[in-house]
């Protein structure tokens, strides 16, 4: 790190979700062979130096990021419940036990099983040559070889949500493939229960997950259209009936989580306004809902809508690292880093009819769990371990 | 090609020479693509060799300045309009107007445009226009696609000279603003951050005032026009372009929009005399939690004083990166944090100074001693010189990332004259970092860290501050809120 920050870098970083693990960062463009040197020895030659310490660090991330954090708190649980016993369901940064009880050689083992060539992808954007960028990463990255697997090994390790044993030279597609098309059987609805309560010393807080397909699944992008019509922008459905008619809603959010390789949940959170409660907003979501799965909706908002993705696709190639991320995405989830841009076709085509299907097959009861936080008072409450997140 | 590794796999997109393109010196001369350098230091970088665009500027004969920049890249326009307006202008007795009236320019609607189609008409380009009022500056900044500039850039003038502060959007926006107020203590961090603010700072500061439900009641239509009538006008204000456009034709766009708009010239902001707040020592807020946020700070430095280089250097070296002293020290070294982070800040009055960690409640003593501990070890010597070489290289070789868009660069200028920068201070900026010596920053360490004068806030259950209440340590609990009644047992006002 210390060489990478003397050298200019920004933005360094690195993230894991429930899909892929990022690591990022941006350097001045006569860099470029210094993080060619970096990357490669740290993929090739990497040691987990520290490694008990950066553990005790994790847990105090999960402290920051979940147990201190009302909406972190509440959307963790909602996961757990809505994906009770599948991977989707488990918490990325890990539970309290799970951290306490990581060893050195979990680490060891997860790095040899996925930190593999054949499934990773780099994104390289900025100022520079192809010809030399391919002749440095020719240098550096030729010689990165994944220890050899044990046949029949995907699956089993650690957090994996997908084994890693493509025939090599498969490519990421082939080897990471989308799930999807399993939300009629597993997953949805069946006996988990539809509505989690969590307490927490902060105002009331909701979120609503439905479960849903992922691309490749062809109404996946309807989602997207969805999601514009309900919450982008003020004069957007939810934002203008909810927030500015009825006040009932001091904000809303939307978005699709917590991955995309998996069939996932399309939500709708809220953060109510006094006095209006939790309770209230959902039924005036599910009302503004019914609306849209009764009649089309005005050719006008879906044009808005169409204009909204197509400026925010502009404004998503604006700037290289956000691009980078961009590429490498689309590249590892849907198999090619142009499907970037099918979408934004696969999204013009999507007409109000498909928004009324999406909302009456999808966003319909069964379907949904509801998650809402309750103001616990300060002092009335014991302090609860930090452990299981999902009721029973 | 040869396909570099079994199938890792590569996706290039060079974007040279494009207008804010980062242009490296030429071609660089590898050398030899087969030779592999094995270590960072054996690697030799061509110079940067790279000037920032400058934005054409120019002032209205009604006092706008205005600060355009052509760059094609993208059909994408973006642009700022910034006003001498913020939270310290409110009247004691109605804070939270300043805020009120930068939300209801956008929300309240125009004379002759009513809110319901100001937003359908944004939205219908797939633009976006939001205003972010602060403690000194009003900003409305807005993005379009090129081919709606001369309707965002109408619809901008006509907010912003002709608002209506429509009576059922200002009702709105105070109940908003009501459960903001609500909602002000939801997240721990948020609560270290502002009581912080408030112990350091002392209740009676204008730099630790907050809107209450009293300070909303005063809140109507005519003090929300005369205070835009006071603070919005030509006069002070700094408009930015940037983008897919023509210079020349957006200057007319400009010229036509703003040309007529009249008012007064903005009066200068006077200064407060800090007086400062709390007594040192520790405070404990009780909270409910698994996890302490543990805040430390005093009062800060002017803005742009005579130890503003030396200044940014020790920041760099106190609390800002993954090699900071705090961080190597509180996370790398002993585990006891996620993020921690410190700086002695600059501010229009005086700045703060102040460290931020989260620790598991045992451990908040530890980490407290370890904050001590840095704060104390850059008073006593001067740092190593391997570290201000690296504070000096962090600042040089990211430099480049200062314009990293054209919105950006044309944003940070009209920041920065707005803020009192003098026009140079990027041109200048890093042969002046680079003078700053070990010795400098020993001396502004003295005279900026006073370990002796620290406030510490603990927010978090009682066992984060029992290790320090055992060891001898007096704690001095505080309320949550310091607008509530205070009920809690032994609650003791910070000292005036």
């Amino acid at each position: 790190m210390q060489i990478y920050e003397a050298n200019g870098s920004a933005g360094l970083n690195a993230s894991t979700d429930k899909d892929l693990t990022s690591y990022y960062v941006s350097l001045p463009a006569n860099r470029l062979e210094l993080w060619c040197l970096m990357e490669s020895e740290r993929l090739r030659d990497g040691v987990l130096r520290e490694f008990y310490t950066e553990r005790d660090v994790v847990t105090e991330e999960r402290r920051l990021r979940v147990e201190t954090s009302p909406l972190g708190k509440l959307y963790e649980t909602l996961l757990g419940t809505a994906f009770a016993g599948d991977a989707y369901g488990i918490p990325t940064v890990g539970t309290m036990e799970d951290l306490q009880g990581l060893r050195t050689a979990d680490a060891l083992e997860f790095r040899r099983r996925h930190y593999r060539p054949e499934n990773a992808v780099v994104a390289l954007v900025g100022d520079f040559r192809a010809e030399q960028a391919i002749s440095l990463i020719d240098t550096y990255f030729s010689d990165w070889r994944g220890e050899p697997l044990e046949a029949k090994s995907g699956g089993a390790g650690g957090a994996g949500v997908v084994g890693t044993g493509g025939a090599p030279g498969a490519g990421t597609a082939a080897a990471l493939p989308a799930v999807s098309g399993a939300v009629d059987s597993a997953g949805a609805a069946g006996s988990r229960p539809s509505r989690v309560e969590v307490k927490f010393p902060s105002q009331p807080y909701l979120l609503m997950g439905f479960n849903k397909p992922v691309y490749p699944h062809p109404d996946a992008v309807k989602f997207q259209v969805l999601d514009e019509h309900l919450n982008g922008g003020r004069s957007s459905l939810l934002q203008r009936r909810l927030v500015v008619e009825r006040q009932v809603a001091l904000d809303l959010f939307t978005f699709e989580g917590p991955g995309q390789r998996r069939d996932n949940l399309f939500i709708i959170g809220a953060i109510p306004q006094a006095p209006h409660t939790a309770a209230e907003v959902e039924s005036a979501i599910l009302e503004e809902l019914a609306v849209i799965a009764a009649r089309p909706i005005p050719e006008k908002d879906l044009q808005k809508v169409r204009n909204r993705v197509q400026a925010s696709f502009i404004r998503g190639l604006a700037s290289n690292s956000g691009l980078a991320s961009q590429l490498t995405y689309f590249h590892i989830l849907y198999g090619d880093w142009k499907q970037l841009l099918r979408l934004l076709e696969q999204a013009d085509r999507v007409t109000a009819a498909d928004l009324q299907q999406i909302v009456t097959r999808y966003l319909a009861p069964d379907r949904r769990v509801t998650g809402e936080l309750v103001t616990q008072e300060e002092g009335a409450a014991a302090p609860e371990p930090p452990a299981p997140e999902t009721k029973p | 090609m040869k396909t570099p590794a079994a199938a890792l796999i590569f996706l290039l997109l060079p974007l040279a020479g494009q207008g804010t393109g980062l242009a490296a010196a030429g071609p660089v001369a590898t050398p030899a693509a087969a030779q592999r350098a094995s270590r960072p230091e054996d690697l030799r970088f061509e110079p940067l060799r790279y000037k920032p665009p400058a934005p054409k500027s120019s002032t209205l004969p009604n006092g706008l300045s205005v600060s355009i920049l052509e760059d094609r890249s993208l059909p994408l326009v973006e642009g700022v309009l910034v006003f001498q307006a913020g939270a310290l202008d409110d009247p004691p007795a109605a804070v939270g107007l300043a805020e009120a009236v930068g939300d209801l320019l956008r929300t309240g609607g125009t004379l002759t445009r009513p809110a319901e189609e100001v937003d359908q008409e944004i939205d219908f380009m797939g633009a976006s226009i939001d205003v972010t009022v602060g403690p000194e500056l009003t900003s409305v900044s807005f993005s379009a696609l090129s081919r709606d500039l001369e309707k965002v850039l109408a619809l901008v003038s006509d907010l912003v000279r002709n608002p209506a502060f429509r009576k059922d959007r200002l009702n709105l926006e105070k109940a908003q603003m009501g459960e903001e107020i609500r909602r002000r203590w939801d997240n721990p961090g948020d609560i270290a951050e502002l009581r912080l603010e408030d112990l350091v700072y002392g209740a009676a500061s204008r730099w630790a005032r907050r809107p209450t439900e009293h300070t909303l009641e005063p809140l109507s239509q005519r003090a929300c026009r005369a205070f835009h009538a006071a603070h919005f006008t030509p006069g002070g204000t700094r408009l930015g372009l940037a983008g897919d456009l023509n210079a020349a034709q957006a200057r007319r766009m400009v010229q036509t929009l703003f040309g007529r708009w009249r008012g007064p010239a903005a009066r200068p902001r006077p200064h407060e005399e800090i007086k400062g707040g709390a007594a040192p020592g520790v405070y404990w807020i009780e909270r409910d939690v698994p996890q302490a946020q543990v805040a430390v700070g005093h009062l800060g430095a002017p803005r742009l004083g005579p130890d503003h280089y030396a200044l940014e250097v020790m920041n760099l070296i106190v609390g800002s990166g993954f090699t900071s002293r705090l961080f190597r020290e509180v996370r790398t070294a002993r585990g006891l944090a996620y993020h921690v982070g410190g700086r002695v800040g600059e501010g229009y009055d005086r700045g703060i100074f102040r460290v931020d960690l989260q620790t598991q409640p045992p451990q908040a003593a530890a980490a407290l001693a370890a904050v001590r501990d840095v704060l104390q070890g850059l008073r006593e010597s001067p740092p190593e010189a391997e570290e201000v070489r690296l504070a000096h290289d962090r600042q040089t070789n990211r430099f480049v990332f200062n314009f990293a868009s054209p919105g950006a660069i044309v944003e940070q200028r009209i920041y920065r004259a707005a803020l009192g920068y003098p026009a140079d201070y990027l041109d200048t900026y890093l042969e002046r970092i680079q003078a700053v010596g070990g010795e400098d920053v020993r001396r502004v360490a003295r005279a900026h860290l006073q370990p002796d004068r620290l406030v510490t806030l603990v927010v978090g259950p009682e066992s984060a501050v029992a290790p320090l209440r055992a060891a001898g340590t007096e704690v001095r609990r505080i309320p949550l809120d310091p607008e509530a009644p205070q009920t809690g047992p032994a609650s003791q006002p910070a000292q005036p």
